[in-house]
């Protein structure tokens, strides 16, 4: 605990990150205020089996928006991007907002609506965590981005009080205005973003700048992110059909919406100032990346629960049970939690194991691209399954099967962090050789070796060299064969240098001769 | 229940092609994951493994016609397989960094108990394929209405290309995927019909279901429960695919633990299945004459069907990659490499493996079509690899006598010993009470034959110092 106060501290004497988190907090609190608006609005005129096509239409105007986007980067800075993005942002909320109040009921505003609200909550706090990334370097980061995602969360707990305070009295929609002031506020923060750049801890070098396959960790959090947010999307539709079905009149079901998303901030602000370093700790970036995956693998379990029961119920039943809601409602809350603590507080430490150039196509890579891509899949397929009148718990159990991919999937990010990590950092990079070797002490003997063993084969010489250190600290006889299996792989020189490591260590000249 | 199943074929595949990234044309991460499977993985893929079809769509089957104990059996033997294996073997054989099981026998005895051992083995995982294919030929009929001769080849197919495309990390990760739709079918299942059938149904099950006579009486089967305990618990030791995911583990500590843990959850989750059975044989559907625990799966909600079918198609693709992979390396590496060294040298064994996997393949769904009832033939492929090769796998890690003469006299006279008492046992003309005796005969025999040999040569010997046993590492 104290070292989340200290966290919160630091904040407080950093200007930079101060305006960060009051920035993160701001998007935060404007998110929570419209999101009820949302919801309210397209459970009451569209209805929950519109979501399937929501999604789609989602995806094209984020595909849409990161094309923008990944083409100003390079014409205009980030931070006046940032701020154009909030200026939009103050736009559509209140051009949405007059429409509701002159009376528009339309499946179509309750469609813009969403899209609105949905693009404030992934694009706003993309475009500011870009110019955070870029303003502070890796040590920085490390230190001052979890408590920053916190301050995003308070806001969005105070955000979502307000809400429910406010929403018997002034009705669902009107939190849109203090959305908007919200936003409005933002794009006056952002011009206030002194232009800086440090440099990063990693540094491009020998490897060709074009592919960010070459990257393992990039590779990895690509795949993974399409599953990974289909799962999200399916649990998304099936906690607002539970919701649409549950809670009826309007203004029930947006002080219950607001209600949610109040306990659902909270315990992310827990876990971000509890869990997340608790977990750093004792399980190293690498694995805590397995947190999130298992969260929703585990969501999609809780959903067939609710879905067997709709199964077994007739037709004409009643609204259903609120215990078996409840499953839906906690697979909703394990994604949001973990999602806003736990995943993003990792992925932008993840992303410190590639060069900045790399790391700044790859968040453009996952969150314009794989993520609208995963959207409009789930909301394609959602779409197919209602088509074909597949019942929800077969959709639920599609979930669940995918939910077992992202776990499988999520067992290479550890293995492809640190090889990346291997791959981008030589031995003056101190801090970047700290993340290493603290993952590597993580690892078994044998896991160890396998990454170590490809790292001798590896085209830059430092790293060859560095593993060959670390992998003759453990020298056995296995090690000997599984070194005369690569050894044609290996370079000259790190084959020289390796034969003479070992005759340092005292280690038997026979052995020596199998390898020269 | 078409959606579902193509969920479910589809993702096992893509996971298949996904770990394909792993294995990196290496030989040691085709075939043992480079040592580095974590211990959940390695539980899940031996729970995976161990409820094939036999353990659990049998199991029901038999429990429902026939009694607790006639199902149960299976489960309950081939998890306490996995915790001997567990107890005595996973540590030290994982010491040794083996890349198949009759590799143990070449290294410690000589390369012919070795072949030799191998030919059995993929005897035995080629019928164990075969029957689980036929198995899910039928669960496949009921999924999506398409006859076996048309779903077995695709499914068995589609095992082979990721089997091919991932190797060892393929398999155990989908036995992740396999394991845990297992589970959840099963426990649904149970669920619904312990908490939402009519009061009574259970206590019902119990009284026309469970008796502890046949443990106890021979005139009710005793010898024949026991010696098919005996058979799987002891004989399963020797099974090629338990071991290559004991040699696949991080550490001998992770392998020891995940046989403890998949051996446990097999007892547990086979006995549900056992109580599965018994319940069904106290409903209208199951206790019909001649009725089959299809027919009754028929009667079930369709949410739960889709859920328990799905859980069966698991048992028989996790069992099947496994077994397929681990034939393959059998084949490739201790028969083939063995044979012809100069055809097949250490560069080219990844690629022949990759290769073996479409004969093997072809072969069990071969069988699998012509024969779909393997259900004799696979106790008898057991039976013989029970026969032969255990005894000399326990003496060769804990007895430092043992002689490779010795070890080849014990795997083949056993063995050949089986095969004669399965041919001959009905004309003997003996007390059908004593039915499972004669798997009980021939690995005393080899107890015999290995210590008798061995003593007899070291005493020869005399003065010839004798390989060390690996239990002594």
């Amino acid at each position: 605990m104290t070292g989340v106060l200290d966290g919160f501290a630091l904040v407080k004497q950093n200007s930079d990150a101060r305006r960060f988190a009051l920035l993160i907090a701001l998007v935060g609190f404007g998110v929570e205020l419209s999101r009820v608006a949302q919801t309210t609005f397209f459970l009451q005129n569209a209805g929950a089996d519109q979501l399937p096509m929501v999604f789609v239409a989602f995806a094209v105007l984020m595909g849409l928006a990161s094309s923008i986007y990944s083409v100003s980067t390079h014409r205009v800075k980030l931070a006046s991007l940032a701020s154009i993005a909030c200026g939009v942002a103050v736009t559509a909320t209140m051009a949405a907002w007059i429409l509701i109040v002159i009376g528009v009921r339309s499946i179509v505003l309750a469609h813009v609506l969403y899209c609105v609200v949905e693009m404030c909550f992934i694009f706003l706090p993309l475009t500011l965590w870009a110019v955070a990334n870029e303003a502070f370097s890796q040590e920085d980061a490390e230190k001052y981005l979890p408590p920053i995602a916190a301050y995003g969360l308070i806001g969005a707990v105070i955000g979502g009080t307000i809400t429910r305070a406010v929403v018997g009295t002034i009705g669902p929609y009107n939190t849109l205005p203090l959305a908007a002031a919200a936003y409005g506020a933002c794009c006056y923060y952002c011009r206030t973003i002194p232009a800086q750049r440090r440099a990063a801890v990693t540094k491009p070098r020998q490897r060709p700048e074009g592919k960010l396959s070459v990257e393992p960790i990039v590779t990895t959090l690509t795949v993974l992110s399409l599953p990974m947010f289909f799962l999200a999307f399916v649990i998304e539709y099936m906690y607002y059909s539970t919701v649409g079905e549950v809670v009826v009149n309007a203004t029930d079901q947006s002080q219950f919406i607001s209600t949610f998303g109040i306990i659902c901030a909270v315990a992310a602000v827990c876990a971000q100032i509890v869990l997340t370093p608790f977990l750093f700790r004792r399980l190293g970036v690498g694995t805590t990346a397995f947190v999130y995956p298992s969260a929703l693998a585990l969501g999609a379990m809780l959903t067939l629960v609710y879905a067997l029961y709709q199964g077994g119920r007739g037709d004409s039943a009643g609204p259903p049970s609120m215990a078996f809601a409840s499953f839906v409602l906690a697979a909703r809350a394990l994604d949001i939690v973990l999602y806003q603590s736990v995943y993003e507080s990792t992925t932008h430490i993840l992303y410190y194991a590639v060069p900045e150039e790399r790391r700044t196509r790859a968040r453009s890579l996952i969150g314009g691209i794989m993520f609208p891509v995963s959207v409009a899949f789930s909301g394609l397929l959602l779409m197919s399954f209602s088509y074909f009148n597949q019942p929800m718990y077969n959709v639920a159990f599609a979930a669940i099967v995918v939910g077992f991919l992202v776990l499988v999937m999520g067992m290479d990010v550890r293995p492809d962090y640190l090889r990346s990590l291997l791959a981008n950092s030589d031995e003056t990079d101190t801090k970047a050789r700290e993340a290493l070797m603290d993952e590597i002490s993580r690892l078994s003997l044998n896991e160890s070796r396998v990454l170590l063993l490809e790292s001798l084969q590896s085209e830059r010489e430092d790293e060859a060299l560095f593993a060959v250190d670390k992998l003759l600290d453990t020298y056995d006889r296995f090690l000997l064969e599984d070194l005369r299996e690569i050894r044609e792989k290996i370079s000259a020189n790190v084959l020289v240098a390796l034969t003479d490591a070992m005759a340092a260590r005292g280690i038997a000249e026979a052995d020596r001769l199998l390898l020269a | 229940m078409t959606l579902p199943t193509i969920a479910f074929l589809l993702v096992s595949l893509v996971i298949g092609l996904y770990a394909s990234r792993r294995v990196k044309g290496s030989v040691r991460n085709y075939f043992v994951a480079g040592h580095v499977i974590p211990f959940w993985v390695l539980a899940l893929s031996l729970c995976g493994q161990a409820l094939e079809l036999g353990g659990t769509y049998d199991n029901t089957a038999r429990s429902m016609t026939a009694g607790f104990w006639d199902g149960a059996v299976l489960p309950i033997g081939i998890g306490t397989s996995l915790i001997l294996i567990g107890m005595f073997f996973a540590k030290p054989l994982h010491a040794m960094h083996l890349l198949t099981l009759p590799d143990f026998y070449s290294q410690r005895f000589n390369t012919a108990a070795g072949t030799i051992v191998a030919v059995l083995c993929m005897i035995s995982s080629i019928i164990l394929i075969a029957g689980n294919l036929a198995g899910m030929g039928i669960l496949m009929e009921m999924a999506v209405g398409q006859l076996p001769h048309i779903t077995v080849p695709i499914i068995a197919a589609l095992i082979a290309v990721y089997t091919v495309a991932g190797g060892i990390f393929a398999v155990t990760w989908n036995d992740v995927l396999q394991s845990g739709v297992l589970f959840l079918g099963v426990a649904v299942t149970l669920g619904v019909l312990v908490f939402g059938g009519p009061a009574g149904t259970l206590e019902q099950a119990f009284t026309n279901r469970f008796s502890w006579d046949p443990l106890t009486r021979l005139d009710h089967g005793s010898m024949s429960v026991w010696a098919g305990f005996l058979a799987l618990a002891i004989g399963d030791i020797v099974a090629l695919d338990f071991m290559e995911r004991v040699f696949a583990a991080r550490t001998g500590r992770a392998a020891q633990s995940s046989c403890y843990v998949a051996g446990i959850v097999t007892i547990v989750v086979g006995i549900a299945m056992a109580v599965i059975g018994m319940i069904a044989s106290a409903t209208a559907a199951g206790s019909a004459e001649g009725a089959t625990l299809l027919q009754f799966a028929e009667t079930l909600p369709s949410s739960v069907k889709m859920l328990f079918v799905m859980a069966l198609l698991a048992a028989g693709m996790s069992t099947i990659d496994g077994a397929i992979m681990a034939t393959t390396k059998a084949l490739t590496r201790n028969v083939l490499q063995t044979l012809m060294p100069v055809v097949i040298p250490d560069r080219r064994l990844l690629s022949v493996s990759r290769l073996m996997v479409t004969p093997i393949t072809a072969a069990s769904v071969l069988l699998a079509l012509v024969f779909p009832v393997p259900g004799e033939l696979l106790i008898l492929a057991f039976d013989l690899v029970f026969a032969g090769c255990v005894v000399p796998l326990a003496l060769g890690v804990y007895w430092k006598k043992g002689t490779g003469q010795a070890a080849v006299l014990a795997i083949v006279i056993p063995s050949l010993v089986r095969l004669l008492l399965y041919s001959t046992w009905d004309s003997l003309g003996l007390d059908p009470s004593l039915k499972g005796i004669e798997t009980l005969i021939p690995p005393v025999l080899s107890l015999l034959i290995f210590v008798g040999v061995s003593v007899l040569q070291s005493e020869r010997q005399g003065s010839m110092p004798a390989s060390p046993a690996v239990g002594a590492h």
